[in-house]
């Protein structure tokens, strides 16, 4: 199981794209390359999660990580997770923290 | 109310319960749960709860076990069995680590009215466990943590 990250900054967000799997082993990886961004001045954050079969409560954490050390009145946008995925995410009343976006194009 | 019916071994793995067994464990669980899940939504909280337990066993492996001590080792196997009285599969995942009860038949909530910023960044693994499969038990059997995963099969 592996997890492919890249990390592309744009002026008006920063762009993470994920292809993989995002769990205990993969996540800590996704947890650097969060660390790496200078969230705490970071008004959006869009995490591709397309090419993402697979989520667990590690992930999860990552999510709920970024979106604490951005500013309130950020945006954390998860664009094209799975059903299983959005499932997860909205049981965990993670929804609050992240918007759930289903395709990229829907996107300015 | 009589004994259960004693429950039929369909696949098993052992290996030590270090970050290096992680990728085949998860590949164990992956390729075998979809040969008796199918790959739809059931494999996928299959592979959730078994990932969320392991990862306690794993992640929390004491350090100070010294050399009189077996290496800390994990056990799964693929059973068909029963439960309330129709077929299911169940995953028994079980470790040597000392005997920790996560208490699984206590109703984990999630409390969605704390504000983003005061949730805490843990306590999600078990809420999931109990949200993904159709049971869960755990009990200090042999000498070993038991966790037994029990999903309905159609």
């Amino acid at each position: 199981m592996s997890l492919t990250i890249e990390s592309i900054s744009h002026p008006s967000h920063h762009l993470i794209n994920l292809s993989g799997e995002v769990d205990t082993k993969t996540a800590t990886s996704l947890m650097d390359a969060l660390a790496e961004l200078e969230l705490a001045a970071l008004l959006e954050l869009r995490i591709d999660m397309a090419d993402v079969a697979f989520l667990s409560s590690a992930g999860l954490r990552a999510l709920l990580f970024a979106k604490q050390k951005m500013p309130y009145e950020s945006r954390l946008v998860v664009i094209g997770a799975n059903t299983a995925i959005v499932e997860v995410i909205t049981k965990t009343g993670l929804t609050e923290a992240v918007t759930l976006v289903a395709d990229i194009s829907l996107l300015s | 109310m009589g004994e259960p019916k004693p429950m039929t071994p369909l696949a098993s793995l052992d290996r030590a319960a270090v970050m290096e067994s992680w990728d085949e464990i998860q590949a164990f669980v992956a390729e075998r749960g979809e040969q008796l899940l199918g790959s739809g939504p059931a494999l996928y909280k299959l592979r959730l709860a078994t990932e969320e337990l392991l990862s306690n066993v794993i992640r929390y492996a004491p350090s100070d076990r010294d050399d009189t001590q077996a290496p800390l080792h994990l056990w799964l196997t693929f059973l068909h069995g029963e439960f309330q009285g129709k077929p299911a599969l169940v995953l028994q995942l079980e470790d040597n680590g000392p005997a920790f009860d996560p208490q699984l038949e206590r109703e984990r909530q999630i409390d969605t009215t704390q504000p983003i910023q005061e949730r805490p960044i843990g306590g999600l693994g078990l809420f999931l466990v109990q949200q993904s499969v159709d049971h869960v038990d755990y009990a200090w059997s042999n000498q070993r943590n038991r966790y037994r995963l029990f999903m309905g099969l159609p």
